[in-house]
């Protein structure tokens, strides 16, 4: 087991290491002046590098971790409302203002995103605390959070015009190259600090696997662990969508994938799960650079290529277990 | 051990006393909802009692943190529906803390029989196999004080499940850990099986304290009536008490 997640993360790492180079290179067989390499390694690339490897990271940690929290193996930060509260402000201000906003205010977005991700997250909790029971109830308010996001957005479709609708469904499918430093110097700190945490604590997330009540008895005061979770992966996932927008699948693909492989270890599931979300969304970007497909929606390949592949290791696993 | 004086939990409990010494083997008996599980929950420091006080040691065991708990007191609860398969002998181990790669001791494998479960997954053991799996967890988590004689074992119905022979190898594994200076404290609903092993039994009805003490005062006819609500023959069989109950009730 020990070697299993040791050749596991020494192939990620690797992996991970190559498309960055990779990313980095793509336009040094262009032979062009060294001053414009530079210019475009340092505006344009290295940030997108950051972004994939952050946000991918933060993205597949905190599904990992509240699946755990939530006791349901389809969670993701989707399913408990952080992305729609997020996508919901997007879209208010993607159709509402379209112009002001491609102009003078060009960190509206990511701001009003992260509000709204974590108000949902704020709303969905209090549901949540009024209902009593912790896992279904939170996941119950997400549902419903989610669905009256929904209906208000669709209302806003009905509002807007051609354009204003085309950026929005570009970025309600997520998009890599919408950040830049001065919007990750305030947003990468806090993927960083979500994803070093939830590691941080992994051992205790061991101790949700029986219950809240095993929890306790094993040390550790189960409403507090989970409340602290919750609010990681929201500050986490909350800042991944205002850079990225919302990108679909990974929550959902890589902690099963590497479960099926690492096991049900935390410790070793989690920092597994930050560098295989780290290195699916590499991928994506190093396919954009060299395809030169820069507004191919992320969540279209992360689901075209990742449902298939999805479906196979959970054949298999199928296979293994019987 | 524990000291319980006047607990109480509105609707649940009513003024319990009682004293639990180191290596005393007790088992708390009553109907559903007599209030067990409230009363285990309470000794295990999970629940606070709202009326009265439990003392660990001389101390209100509020006063010591979950983790410092987590070191001598076992606790195993009521059934959890497990939603990941994870491998039987995995799971245990997340609560073996800071033991790492250390495997299980051999006298907990073979006094619950864990050998061929350990590599099946939860989610697809039969409902007495993941009794025994939970069940190994618990004392797992403790190893180190039970095998220093320091451990306080609170098991809420280890038995459920099980079946007789594991019932039997069980508690007689828990005889075992009191011996060796462990206190233990189970809720039970086998009669004869508790007169058997037990120390000492407390009997409770609707919240109330019944009777408690050794086997031979909580184990008497009048007792066994008033806790169950239906009459008992007892009969002494070379020194093990054979309890049945009187059924169909006789009109009188």
């Amino acid at each position: 087991m020990k070697r299993l997640a040791f050749t596991t993360y020494t192939g990620l790492t690797t992996a991970g290491l190559a498309l960055i180079t990779a990313v980095l290179l793509t336009d040094w067989q262009e032979s062009v002046a060294s001053e414009v390499f530079w210019h475009i390694l340092w505006q344009l690339q290295l940030p997108l590098v950051i972004t994939a490897i952050l946000v991918g990271a933060v993205l597949a940690v905190s599904a990992a971790s509240l699946q755990v929290v939530l006791h349901n193996p389809l969670a993701d930060p989707g399913i408990i409302g952080i992305s729609s509260g997020a996508s919901l402000v997007a879209a208010g201000l993607l159709i509402v203002q379209p112009i002001q906003l491609a102009q003078g205010a060009p960190y509206l977005l990511p701001l009003g995103c992260f509000i709204g991700a974590l108000l949902s997250t704020w709303l969905i909790y209090l549901v949540a605390r009024r209902l009593r029971g912790a896992a279904m109830a939170v996941i119950l308010a997400g549902i419903a959070i989610s669905t009256v996001s929904g209906a208000l957005m669709a209302w806003l479709y009905v509002l807007a015009d051609a354009q204003a609708l085309r950026n929005l469904t570009f970025w309600l499918m997520g998009s890599l190259y919408q950040t830049d430093w001065m919007i990750l110097s305030v947003a990468g700190p806090v993927m960083l600090g979500s994803v070093v945490y939830q590691c941080w604590q992994s051992r205790q997330l061991n101790w949700l696997y029986g219950g809240e009540t095993l929890a306790a008895a094993a040390g550790v005061t189960p409403e507090k662990l989970i409340k602290k979770t919750l609010l990681a992966s929201a500050l986490g996932v909350g800042a991944a969508v205002s850079v990225a927008g919302s990108i679909a699948f990974i929550g959902l693909l890589v902690p099963h994938f590497l479960r099926l492989v690492i096991g049900y270890n935390n410790r070793a599931l989690l920092p597994a799960c930050a560098l295989c979300g780290a290195v699916v969304l590499l991928a994506v970007a190093t396919l954009t650079e060299y395809l030169h497909l820069i507004t191919l929606p992320v969540s279209m390949i992360t689901a075209t290529v990742g449902g298939p592949l999805l479906l196979l290791a959970l054949y298999r696993g199928q296979w293994k277990v019987a | 051990m524990i000291t319980l004086s006047k607990v109480g939990v509105s609707g649940r409990l009513d003024a319990i006393n009682l004293v639990v010494n180191k290596a005393q083997h007790w088992h708390i008996l009553g109907q559903n909802g007599a209030g067990k599980s409230t009363l285990l929950q309470i000794m295990a420091g999970l629940a606070l009692p709202q009326h009265g006080h439990c003392l660990l040691s001389g101390t209100p065991i509020s006063d010591y943190s979950l983790a410092h708990l987590a070191r001598f007191r076992a606790f195993h609860g009521q059934q959890q529906v497990h939603s990941f398969a994870i491998p039987a002998g995995q799971y245990i181990d997340f609560y073996g803390a800071g033991k790492g790669a250390h495997p299980l001791p051999a006298v907990l494998t073979e006094a619950l029989e864990l050998k061929p479960l350990l590599s099946r997954p939860v989610t697809r053991l039969s409902g007495g196999e993941q009794q025994r799996v939970n069940l190994a967890r618990a004392l797992w988590q403790v190893w180190t004080a039970i095998e220093a004689g320091e451990a306080l074992l609170v098991l809420d119905e280890p038995m459920q499940g099980l079946d007789i022979r594991h019932q039997l190898t069980f508690l007689t594994f828990l005889q075992q850990l009191c011996q060796q200076g462990n206190s233990t404290i189970i809720s039970s609903h086998n009669l004869t099986l508790s007169a058997r092993f037990a120390s000492h039994a407390m009997l409770l009805n609707g919240g109330q304290q019944v009777a408690s003490g050794t086997i031979s005062q909580v184990f008497t006819a009048e007792n066994l009536k008033m806790g169950y609500g239906i009459a008992f023959d007892i009969t002494n069989n070379q020194n093990t008490l054979q309890i049945h109950p009187q059924w169909p009730p006789v009109l009188s």
